[in-house]
């Protein structure tokens, strides 16, 4: 039998003014989450901002966290929406810098392209590659199945989509990566 | 070629997310279908590499800010935070919190039931104050009758008279307030008296 804290545990905790339980909870969730950050964003120091912006939010709301559902689903939907708000803000920059054009592709949703990928890389590494080139709708049904292992019902709420459309996306996110793997 | 049935229920049923009879009717699928049979075991491998993918860590600098902020925030709570920590403490020390309770119920019970510290109630104190000053009253005022009728007696007042012969250079002043002021003194011890047995 597991006897780790839960999640919920730990933020009961943490509210009865324990700060360790919150470092645990921190602990717990750093790298999946920062990860999932890092691949959504693909920029060093735009994760580290999201991150940090995340776990701001998950503080300002905990006193008004609501144990519906996992601890996870929270942390990670507001991770995601985090990531889209950079998105979009990014895009709007560059749409209004019309000089750059260049990483309009990345949120266009087609940029499964490999090339300018150093041929012998190690599987893993190309595998890394490829999720971050993945497109963001596909990406995000990916990542946050993987690192937050957030169950599809709740990532269709998170994403505000239909269970069937989250689970098109993640089995040609899927096929996309087969078929990259391969290459 | 795919089979449609593999992107209903494929990734359900892979990670475990379908009920125990869905999980049994794609099982049966599975068995007559090699199109899944094939996906699934791609997926389970390709997934199993995606698993194996290395995590990434922030810098030091944003895991430090972000535990000060959680330290500071805790420190910065409201009344209203405070209400519902108090809360959570219950919910998480749920049977050291019924205990207590238990506790408090017993003893609350024990005060109803043997009323132990009965005899220093406020109002019983009181009452055994008021009585112990009427019985300083009573005595003050009997001895002051008593007084009062030694005087009257003439034993007292004799001294104070001169004779008869010279009666007449006595000073009325002199006798006249000795008489006011023991009417004075009776009309007290009686007032006094009336006031005590009043009570």
């Amino acid at each position: 039998m597991d006897k780790r804290p839960t999640d919920a545990h730990l933020v009961r905790s943490y509210l009865a003014g324990k700060n360790a339980a919150f470092e645990k909870l921190f602990k717990r969730y750093e790298k999946p989450l920062f990860s999932f950050v890092l691949k959504f964003v693909r920029e060093r120091q735009s994760a580290e901002d999201i991150f940090q912006q995340t776990w701001l939010k998950v503080l300002k709301g905990l006193p008004k966290y609501e144990e519906r559902g996992k601890f996870s689903s929270w942390l990670f939907g507001i991770a995601n929406n985090c990531c889209i708000d950079h998105a979009r803000g990014k895009m709007r920059s560059r749409v209004d810098d019309a000089a750059s054009s260049e990483g309009m592709d990345q949120l266009r949703g087609d940029d499964l392209n490999p090339e300018g990928m150093v041929v012998k890389q190690e599987q893993l590494a190309v595998l890394k590659k490829m999720v971050e080139q993945l497109p963001p709708e596909q990406k995000q049904v990916v990542l946050l199945r993987l690192y937050g292992e957030v169950p599809f019902k709740e990532i269709a709420s998170i994403l505000n989509s239909p269970l069937n459309t989250v689970l098109g996306r993640m089995h040609y996110a899927v096929r996309n990566l087969q078929k990259m793997v391969k290459k | 070629m795919s089979c449609p049935e593999f992107e209903r229920k494929g990734y359900l049923y892979f990670f475990k997310e379908l009920s125990r009879s869905e999980r049994e009717e794609f099982k049966s699928h599975l068995k007559g279908c090699p199109t899944c049979l094939e996906e699934l075991e791609r997926m389970k491998e390709t997934w199993r590499l995606m698993e194996r993918m290395e995590q990434e860590s922030p810098t030091s600098e944003t895991r430090g800010a972000i535990l000060r902020q959680a330290r500071r925030r805790n420190v910065r709570t409201s009344i209203g935070e405070r209400l519902r920590s108090w809360v959570n403490w219950w919910e998480i020390h749920r049977g050291l919190s019924w205990g207590m309770s238990a506790a408090v119920v017993i003893v609350i019970l024990l005060f109803v039931l043997v009323r132990p510290f009965e005899r220093f109630r406020p109002g019983a104190s009181i009452e055994e104050e008021t009585y112990a000053w009427q019985d300083d009253f009573i005595a003050q005022a009997d001895w002051m009758e008593q007084e009062i009728d030694r005087i009257e007696s003439g034993n007292l007042l004799a001294s104070y008279y001169p004779s008869e012969d010279d009666y007449s250079e006595f000073d009325e002043d002199f006798v006249s307030p000795l008489s006011e002021d023991l009417n004075r003194i009776r009309g007290e011890v009686e007032n006094l008296m009336e006031t005590i047995y009043g009570i």
